[in-house]
């Protein structure tokens, strides 16, 4: 196992944009560590990056220390789960997980001992013998698993591994694979484009957009204290609701309501400034008499879908309550640079308890408290900070 | 029995007929020469299709003559060598144009067809004053040489449009597990592309089992000639008699190792080999 460094990597192709652009992280020995993002972000080129299979264009890659970025894939002692698995058809069960012990040129009696451990763990004993197009395929990804573990590597890269199972096996795979590296105390990175195996599996979580690392760090935090827009935007589902408002002196200004200064950090007394607010479905309360606490946006628009699916319910709110101008650098040019989860037309979504009863198209009354109120800067997308209060 | 049935049934029916008919138009040939060796020489143009009586005598007259065996033997020499010689760096020419990017990849696809298509006629004149200089007249290696050049383009073209079918997973996977490039060839591609090179061998073998240009002018004894020239060197035991049966057996004779290597090879060249490898 191993601690892997990487310095300043960056990927690009002659006249092209970077693929990878500068990115430095540290990935501590034993940890489940993420790589997400939308597609073409660049995640599964970092991964082939640091296992060989992609040479870098600039930055250095190092295991415990030591220069990788020079070496040949088989040099490098890291196993990989490829996403459509690469199984050798050719070979049985057996042979595909004994083959890179038999390149090692470990003896007889000692590959079928190691083979026989990878194949309990996995529970693969009984189909030992079988070829790959004879297996399911949760099989087939075990086998993956196991042709990875065998060697006893000193870091698992594992790419989309479950975006070829169907739903249910995905979530029962990806908390067994959660206890088998809590087991091993294995280095795993793991590539994905789901944000739920992101938030479930990973100690730490780095989100990539545009080769770029957004922002790396617990789950938990990114999620409470995204730096920024897209990072905001890219967890949680159903995504940030977001709303174009400017801060002027009335306070902040939203197109559904007014919240004044003394709820605002302090910084922003006397700025003006165009500002995207962000807020959470599950920020959103049912307004009762004297409830609310002193600082909090109120809201009040109509239900225009609502989705009740027992334990919560989403209310659509409708989008005509929000029909104040964008401005210029609005929300919706920051869409198109930022991310396909954002755009101005999106409907705001409220989550509330299962039990409360909203009729469509009835008008329904929200509030949401000033702490859960997210800003980010108009034009360039990053938090500003201080946000209202740390999260936790 | 339904109409829907019944025309099923007329249609299959019409396909075996059809079948049958290529068939028949293929093996007629064949067949008529297998019963000419099978004649005895007096009933060569009795002009019916069976032979009256079988006799063996014109097999035995082709294996007694001093050519034919050492012919036989070139024949399967040479073939043999030059399937090797070719389908081998083939191999390796097809793994490279099709896993690496190097400039003049196309340049080089193109070039092999372009050799491919180099008409043969042309070039045995030259090769004749050369081999003479060089001392590779009526050798082995005289023959070997030009078969492998004109088979290797077919031999690479055949083998890259395997190597194309075999996912590029499949190689990275085996880097990542510790293969050196010619470990990932050894264990991983070449078995998968088996059905691919035994296709380019099949043809390479034919190819150079079946020349007759080049070995009838850069041969002269039976050190190096092969058999389609020994065939026709064949003399009839009198000035005036035509060697029809013993060409009919010599033919025979030298089909019969084509077939069966063909029949042997037929069962490694099954699709589907790559199955399981990637999603599913």
């Amino acid at each position: 196992m191993a601690t892997i460094e990487l310095e300043n990597v960056s990927k690009g192709f002659r006249g092209g944009t970077p693929v990878l652009d500068d990115i430095t992280l540290t990935i501590e020995d034993g940890e489940f560590f993420i790589l997400v993002g939308p597609s073409g972000c660049g995640k599964s080129t970092l991964l082939n990056a640091i296992v060989g299979l992609e040479q870098l264009s600039a930055g250095e890659i190092r295991v415990d220390g030591q220069r990788v970025d020079h070496l040949d894939p088989k040099d490098r002692d890291m196993a990989m789960v490829f996403q459509s698995y690469a199984l050798y058809p050719h070979m049985t069960v057996r042979e595909n997980i004994a083959f890179p012990l038999r390149l090692a040129g470990l003896r007889k009696a000692e590959i079928a001992s190691r083979v026989a451990a990878a194949a309990e763990m996995l529970e693969l004993a009984a189909i030992l013998d079988r070829k790959p197009a004879r297996l399911s395929g949760g099989q087939r990804q075990r086998v993956a698993m196991g042709r990875a573990l065998v060697r006893k590597p000193k870091a698992f890269l594992l790419d989309e591994p479950l975006s070829n199972l169907d739903a249910r096996l995905r979530v029962q795979t990806r908390s067994e694979l959660a206890r088998l590296q809590q087991r091993l105390g294995a280095t795993m990175i793991y590539v994905t484009h789901d944000q739920t195996e992101a938030m479930t599996l990973g100690h730490r979580v780095a989100i990539l957009n545009g080769g770029r690392i957004q922002q790396v760090g617990a789950p938990r935090e990114l999620y409470r204290n995204p730096s920024n827009l897209f990072v905001a935007g890219f967890l949680g589902s159903p995504g940030m609701n977001l709303i174009p408002a400017r801060i002027d002196g009335a306070g902040l200004v939203l197109p559904i309501g007014t919240i004044d200064w003394k709820s605002l950090p302090p910084g922003f007394a006397g700025r003006k400034q165009a500002v995207l607010v962000g807020i959470r479905p599950e920020h959103f309360h049912r307004a009762r008499t004297d409830e609310s606490p002193p600082h909090a946006l109120r809201v009040e628009a109509r239900a225009e879908w609502v989705e009740w699916l027992g334990a919560e319910t989403f209310v659509q709110l409708g989008p005509q309550v929000f029909d104040l101008p964008a401005g210029p650098g609005g929300v919706g040019e920051l869409a198109a640079g930022q991310s396909s989860t954002v755009t101005s037309a999106a409907p705001i979504v409220a989550r509330l308890d299962g039990t409360e009863q909203v009729a469509v198209g009835s008008p329904v009354r929200l509030w949401v408290d000033a702490e859960d109120i997210y800003l980010f800067d108009a034009n360039s997308g990053i938090t500003l900070s201080p946000s209202p209060s740390q999260r936790t | 029995m339904t109409g829907r049935t019944s025309a099923r049934r007329l249609g299959m029916l019409g396909e075996s007929a059809a079948m049958l008919a290529v068939v028949a138009y293929a093996l007629a040939p064949l067949a008529w020469i297998v019963s000419l060796s099978l004649k005895r020489p007096g009933d060569l143009n009795d002009g019916r299709f069976l032979p009256q009586a079988v006799t063996l005598e014109n097999y035995r007259a082709v294996f007694n003559d001093v050519q034919f065996p050492a012919a036989l033997w070139n024949s399967i020499g040479i073939a043999s060598m030059a399937t090797v010689v070719s389908v081998v760096p083939a191999a390796f020419a097809a793994y490279a144009i099709v896993r690496l990017s190097f400039p003049g990849r196309r340049l080089l696809l193109a070039g092999a067809l372009a050799i491919a298509m180099f008409p043969p006629a042309a070039i045995v004149g030259p090769l004749f004053n050369l081999w003479r200089a060089l001392g590779l007249f009526d050798t082995w290696l005289g023959l070997v040489l030009p078969y492998v050049s004109l088979t290797l383009p077919l031999a690479i073209w055949t083998l890259s449009a395997y190597f194309r079918t075999i996912p590029r997973d499949l190689d990275q996977a085996a880097r990542v597990d510790g293969a050196t490039p010619f470990q990932t060839l050894r264990y991983v591609i070449a078995p998968l592309a088996a059905p691919g090179l035994f296709t380019a061998a099949i043809l390479v073998f034919i190819f150079a089992w079946n020349d007759f240009l080049f070995a009838t002018a850069l041969t002269s004894t039976r050190a190096a000639r092969t058999v389609p020239v020994a065939i026709a060197f064949f003399t009839g035991s009198s000035q005036f008699e035509l060697p029809t049966g013993a060409i009919a057996a010599a033919s025979v004779v030298v089909t019969l190792p084509v077939i069966v290597l063909v029949v042997l090879c037929q069962r490694h060249i099954v699709s589907g080999l790559t199955a399981g490898a990637v999603k599913g």
